[in-house]
């Protein structure tokens, strides 16, 4: 192998993702063995993908955010600089008006100038004896303007659910002329259409349903609250690996129970199987389905559980996740020997927290990402940022969430 | 046209006459061929057991146990030919990551001092700047390059696929990413010479 294959081809990345042949990987082994250079791009390679999958989640929450607020900045300035324009030229007009009024300018005669126009002119009124920017100024109207009323594209009914920012309703950003607004599902700039987008890049379902609506004075704490409340879903894997970056590295049953992923009800086991193929697939709603069927059959499994849990949650539904979460936890603590906890709590508490903020009981999904947060795991770190983070908008938005204490 | 020295053959070249002179060390045993070898070979195994595990913690167990292995066997003669050295350890380390996916308990069985081949502080200390390289670079691209990163080298999009998720062009999308991979990966080489 040479090396400039391996720039061409883009070896690095085929071998990183996987997407060699055995024969062509073991090669390209040997190869990085032997060759220094080639074995610093496969590193770099390897560890940009590392960071990059660590911070995943935020990279696609926040590109989606700013991209939406990009286009919707340039067609509020836009707008706002034909209305500008629109009436600076009115403006303009009226300081003319007035001026050639004070002058004894004749005045360009029109019915509707004669109320304005108070020259006693009587001088014929031709092209040539108007003013030269001022031809025809009386008669303009925003009637005539092209500025009509707010052209934004439909993007479906008005919010009921979502972030009730400074509790007013949801407005267009566009200025209208005429004073009326047209619905557009914006949330102070952030259209709710950012879900959908955000659905789309991660392939995942919308996860806000929200069952009662916090009021949130910020656009900042909204938006955090919007990251915070969004759910990747853990990765599964039958080989039982997972990456190690990433929340979801502890998730896979067998490194979260530390035994063998074995069932004493084997009936069970082909649906949670199944279920899983499903899952892996991102058909969260045949997995749902499965996962529902594994769980008549096995009530008390913590697998089951909280995969039919997270499937719920990335279903849109985090009322309905609540109840399997919890009988994690509840099945957890009963096996619990002494200080000995399960690694499928932490992870409950965690996606409970998000089920939590997804609902607005932020108050509970506190609770929830402390319990997270003091439990030993791969999600510590991440479930001790998300509490700091949660708190600083409970802090700063005190008042106004329900589900904090009143000042 | 004036043809590219060959500059990247004559170091493989060396580097296989420096592996026979290696094995040949190892085999009389001298300690401080070992060392050498571990500490030529230690990145690279462990780049091979991160790709195939994708877990950089059982990577790092892996990779202890490959060049122990590697040792016992360079000591004890096992190499047939000392040419082929490279293809002697990427063999070896492809079969015990595979044993190591197929059973998920890795239990060395060892006789020689662990220790003497852990990662040491320096090594550690060099892979923190890399990662901190990294993330320095990374802080400093655009979030459309950040993206385009992200579906292409994670999420395993072809261009067309990262082109059209982005509302970008095929072209546009090739360049953006060739170029910010270049920076880091020119970066990377930089550091790790200095």
């Amino acid at each position: 192998m040479l090396c400039q294959e391996l720039h061409r081809d883009e070896l690095a990345e085929k071998y990183l993702n996987g997407q060699l042949d055995p024969a062509a990987q073991d090669e390209f082994e040997v190869h990085i063995l032997e060759c220094v250079q080639c074995l610093r791009q496969v590193e770099a390679v390897q560890n940009l993908r590392q960071e990059l999958d660590e911070r995943a989640h935020q990279t696609r929450a926040y590109s989606q955010v700013e991209h939406s607020r990009f286009h919707w900045k340039w067609v509020t300035i836009a707008t706002f600089s034909l209305v500008i324009c629109g009436l600076g030229a009115i403006e303009l007009g009226r300081m003319k008006s007035s001026k050639s009024a004070g002058t004894h300018v004749p005045a360009p005669a029109s019915a509707a100038s004669s109320a304005s126009s108070s020259t006693s002119s009587s001088a014929p009124l031709t092209a040539d004896n108007r003013e030269v920017n001022g031809r025809n100024y009386i008669n303009f109207t925003l009637n005539d303007s092209h500025v009509t009323r707010d052209k934004a594209p439909s993007t479906g009914s008005s919010p009921s659910t979502g972030l009730n920012l400074k509790g007013q309703r949801a407005r267009s950003n566009l200025v209208n002329v005429d004073g009326a607004d047209a619905t557009d599902n914006s949330v102070n700039g952030i259209r709710s259409s950012v879900e959908r987008h955000v659905t789309a890049a991660n392939q995942q379902p919308p996860v806000l349903e929200r069952t009662h609506t916090p009021e949130i004075g910020s656009d900042e704490a909204a938006k955090e609250l919007f990251r915070l409340g969004t759910v990747q879903a853990p990765p599964y894997t039958f080989s039982g690996f997972a990456s190690s970056s990433g929340h979801g590295a502890s998730l896979d049953p067998g490194a979260l129970s530390g035994k063998p992923r074995r069932s004493p009800n084997s009936q069970a086991r082909p649906f949670f199987r199944d279920a899983m193929d499903a899952y892996v697939d991102k058909r969260y709603a045949d997995a749902t389905d499965l996962l529902e069927q594994a769980a008549k059959a096995e009530p008390n499994a913590a697998d089951v559980n909280f995969y039919l849990g997270v499937c719920r949650l990335l279903r849109a539904k985090p009322t309905d996740s609540i109840a399997p979460l919890q009988a994690v936890l509840v099945n957890v603590n009963a096996n619990a020997k002494g200080n000995d906890t399960s690694p499928w709590a932490q992870a409950a508490h965690f996606y409970l927290a998000k089920a939590d903020i997804q609902i607005g009981d932020l108050a509970d999904a506190e609770a929830q990402l402390q319990s997270a947060a003091t439990l030993t795991g791969r999600l510590s770190a991440e479930a001790r940022s998300e509490l700091t983070r949660l708190q600083a908008v409970r802090a700063s938005e005190k008042p106004r969430i329900p589900g904090s204490p009143n000042p | 046209m004036q043809e590219e020295p060959p500059v990247a053959s004559a170091t493989m070249s060396e580097a296989n006459a420096a592996a026979v002179v290696l094995a040949q060390r190892i085999l009389a045993g001298d300690r401080s061929a070992e060392d050498e070898l571990v500490s030529t070979y230690r990145r690279g195994v462990f780049v091979i057991a991160v790709a195939r595990t994708r877990d950089r913690d059982a990577a790092l167990d892996l990779t202890q146990e490959i060049l122990i292995a590697i040792l016992k066997a360079l000591r004890s003669g096992q190499l047939r030919e000392s040419t082929k050295l490279a293809a002697f350890i990427q063999g070896t380390a492809r079969n015990l990551i595979n044993n190591y996916l197929r059973t998920k308990a890795h239990h060395a069985e060892v006789e020689l001092d662990d220790e003497a081949y852990s990662a040491d502080a320096v090594e550690e200390l060099e892979s923190l700047e890399r990662r901190r390289l990294v993330q320095r670079e990374l802080e400093s691209f655009s979030i459309t390059d950040r993206q385009i990163l992200l579906l292409s080298l994670v999420d395993g999009h072809s261009l067309a696929e990262v082109a059209q998720r982005l509302n970008l062009s095929h072209e546009a999308v090739r360049a953006r990413k060739s170029r910010a991979v270049r920076k880091i990966t020119k970066k990377f080489a930089r550091m790790s010479q200095t």
